[in-house]
């Protein structure tokens, strides 16, 4: 059978990843955008991607909005949403005001992707009565029970312990739910936990986490902007999610069920696949040459392109020139964000900061 | 190190300019006129002790007050 397949052309469609979505979730999109609904199954083969990576995209896509399952069956077609829509929200997200409705709405997404792919299954929200729930699913309707739970799990942990921490506000909070007891620490543990940036408030440096403070070696931490829900997973045989996305105080679910483990697990595993290591920098490094250190270090004194030039005995074109090819390496547009680049790489800051 | 703390205002305006906004275009999106925007960043500036828009975003990216872009490979198309 012979076909050809005319690609429609519309409006371009910038790369989803430059709001930190992965590159199968872009590919996966644009794939969408272009040709239509289809499912997941007819995308992998399509695209000759593995069918896990084809569901991770398509879960990030549908946790942003990007993209919705039509119909409710097993094997549901999925449709893009327009693209400039998509590109507004996900600049949106960007913004780092605290918004507890758009994270309650996060959270909710997640039960609903749970519910949708593990037919049967259901995890309830807002369960009424403690105890035993659902196959695999127990409520525990306080902090206290559920950080007695999470501390018997720890206990009995061998291998891993993932986190998401999805708390906008003060991170004093953490510390009642986590046991943070440096004992825990000592089995040898992976534990990768991934974590607000810092948010603006009085707060001049992060706070440190107390993993870091203990300087546990096998303890991983990195940060995204996307962190849809409360969670905790030992040994990928035990997770708690908060029950009430909106109230952590009306507890958690522990949930035992495998199916419903491994979505999470997943869930975790697409945000840290693209989440930051901060590390004493906060954004990826690049090297820079001893000429653009030079001229970085002058403006930031507060030199002029051409007084800098001057300075350094070249022309100020040349000054132009080594700022546009940093600006390229660093994919910004502006001074301004150059200089919040490079000022978040602790390349140099201005005086009124060092004294 | 000076303990700087941003309002509402300053905060998203510095935002929208790290997403690489203009002056005018952030201004419209605030909902403010683009003096009101010189206005901001002029008196951020004092407050950080610093004369231009590249120190100024020295000082904040140091200080960790906004978030850069996170650079990618390729541009858009």
């Amino acid at each position: 059978m012979t076909s050809v397949t005319t690609v429609p052309i519309g409006a371009a469609v910038p790369s989803l990843a430059r709001w930190g979505l992965s590159i199968d979730a872009d590919l996966v999109f644009r794939t969408l955008t272009t040709f239509g609904p289809r499912s997941a199954r007819t995308l992998a083969s399509e695209l000759g991607l593995s069918r896990g990576r084809v569901d991770d995209g398509l879960t990030q896509l549908y946790e942003c909005g990007a993209a919705i399952p039509l119909g409710d069956g097993r094997a549901p077609q999925w449709q893009s949403r327009p693209p400039d829509e998509v590109v507004q929200s996900l600049r949106a997200r960007r913004l780092r005001a605290p918004n507890p409705t758009a994270a309650v709405r996060r959270h909710r997404a997640v039960f609903d992707l749970l519910n949708a792919r593990l037919s049967g299954v259901g995890v309830p929200l807002n369960p009424a009565l403690a105890g035993t729930v659902a196959d695999g699913v127990r409520y525990l309707p306080s902090r206290e029970t559920t950080r007695r739970r999470l501390a018997h799990a720890m206990l009995n942990e061998r291998h891993e312990h993932l986190v998401i921490n999805n708390e906008e506000s003060d991170t004093a909070d953490t510390t009642n739910v986590l046991p943070f007891d440096e004992s825990r620490y000592r089995r040898g543990v992976t534990f990768r936990i991934i974590g607000q940036p810092p948010l603006d408030g009085d707060m001049v440096q992060p706070a440190p986490e107390p993993e870091r403070v203990l300087r546990i070696p096998s303890y991983l931490f990195r940060e995204s902007l996307d962190t849809p829900l409360k969670l905790f997973v030992c040994d990928r045989r035990t997770a708690f999610v908060p029950a009430d996305p909106g109230d952590v105080e009306r507890g958690y679910l522990e949930i035992t069920q495998p199916e419903v483990i491994q979505t999470l697990i997943d869930v975790f595993e697409s945000r840290w696949a693209y989440a930051v290591d901060p590390g004493p920098l906060g954004v990826p490094a690049i090297a820079l040459t001893q000429r653009e250190h030079d001229l970085v270090n002058l403006l930031a004194l507060g030199h002029t392109d051409v007084t800098a030039a001057q300075e350094l005995l070249i022309s100020a074109r040349s000054v132009t020139n080594t700022l546009r090819t940093l600006m390229d390496r660093l994919g910004v547009d502006n001074r301004f964000q150059l200089g919040l680049a490079l000022g978040a790489m602790r390349v140099t800051a201005p005086p009124s900061l060092t004294d | 190190m000076p303990k700087i703390v941003l309002s509402t205002r300053e905060r998203q305006l510095v935002a929208l300019l790290a997403q690489g906004h203009t002056d005018v275009s952030a201004a419209e999106i605030l909902n403010i006129s683009p003096r009101s925007v010189t206005n901001i960043l002029r008196s951020l500036m004092d407050r950080l002790a610093v004369e231009n828009r590249f120190q100024l975003g020295l000082a904040l990216g140091f200080l960790r007050k906004a978030h850069v872009p996170t650079p990618t490979p390729q541009k858009e198309f």
